[in-house]
């Protein structure tokens, strides 16, 4: 019964070859650092931005540079930046953060295919390095019908995580500079950062209709959620009926 | 790492594909509509406005940091605007 069901999974899904350990000449470690190259414009600017905004939060240098290290995730960084300033309480910067990177585990789960041959130490390195770009660009490399290997994909992250800490810290010690951030429109960073992934996500993806069904009735029931309940319960209460109600909506199409 | 070796019923995983929508424009909403976690359409727009050309851009240029940046750039606008 398991055979079955795995023989469809696979036949419903493309495979390129996998490479098992040989270094090809596109393959290598520094193709994929190369191949990094093209995002690192957009890593320093949400990172200069990330270090700026934490600066500002009243965050130390010491501190963005541990949150650049160990977090890893600018969407995180942001949050915990603007949710400090905001006073949020530790518990309800944990459950955000942890909503908004549940995408991680959706972005891990498409590409671990791809490396499903890998021991799960090798898979935790690169799983636990993995964002938004570096996913971009290794489907991109995935859709050409060309190879990847764990070495490409190790060049790919750490070239990226290299960019991204340097990049924060550079904010980070400009931002200390900025003693008022409101009157910088600072503080709308994090806000607009929301609204800008929530526009790239739908953009692209092809179920525009239905992503608009899902968005408007998120926003809905985060506000209906609020008069029962805090924002934060408010955020993930929605976040589930919603993302139900998608999930409805494409069983019947 | 757990997902590669586990099959998750398609239920689920529909489920899961709707999550990033979902928690992104709850995350919008509670931004945009909610102060202190109240209802608060009415007194402080501030951020709506801002949140116009914020959305505006990120439709046309697909861009996270140009979003970002006119976001901050119609805050800092409107605020000076207002006071």
């Amino acid at each position: 019964m398991k055979q079955e069901k795995r023989k469809k999974w696979r036949e419903t899904h493309i495979t390129p070859p996998i490479k098992h350990g040989s270094q090809a000449s596109g393959d290598s470690f520094l193709q994929g650092v190369k191949d990094c190259v093209p995002t690192l414009l957009s890593y320093w600017s949400i990172g200069f931005a990330a270090g700026v905004v934490g600066k500002t939060a009243g965050l130390s240098i010491a501190e963005i540079a541990l949150m650049s290290l160990l977090i890893y995730a600018g969407s995180a960084q942001f949050i915990f930046a603007g949710m400090i300033a905001a006073n949020g309480s530790a518990a309800a910067i944990l459950l955000t953060i942890f909503i908004v990177n549940l995408r991680h585990l959706l972005l891990s789960a498409a590409l671990s295919p791809y490396f499903r041959h890998l021991s799960p130490l090798k898979n935790m390195f690169i799983g636990s390095l993995l964002t938004d770009e570096t996913f971009g660009v290794a489907m991109n490399h995935l859709t050409q019908k060309n190879p990847i290997g764990e070495k490409w994909m190790f060049g790919l992250n750490i070239a990226a995580y290299f960019n991204w800490m340097i990049a924060t810290l550079l904010g980070a010690v400009l931002g200390q500079w900025i003693t008022n951030p409101e009157k910088f429109g600072l503080d709308f960073a994090l806000t607009a950062m929301f609204i800008g992934l929530l526009v790239l996500q739908i953009a692209s993806r092809q179920k525009i209709a239905k992503d608009m069904a899902v968005a408007l009735s998120a926003v809905v029931f985060v506000v209906g959620a609020s008069f029962v309940t805090s924002g934060s319960a408010a955020v993930i209460a929605a976040t589930v009926i919603a993302a139900a109600i998608g999930m409805v909506l494409e069983k019947w199409k | 790492m757990v997902l590669s070796r586990m099959n998750i019923p398609a239920w689920a995983m529909r489920w899961l594909n709707n999550v990033p929508v979902a928690v992104m424009a709850a995350l919008v909403g509670q931004e945009l509509l909610l102060s202190d976690g109240k209802f608060s359409l009415l007194e402080d727009n501030t951020k709506i406005l801002a949140a116009l050309p914020t959305f505006l851009v990120a439709l046309f240029t697909r861009s996270l940091l140009g979003t970002v940046v006119t976001g901050i750039i119609s805050m800092l606008l409107l605020r000076l605007v207002y006071s």
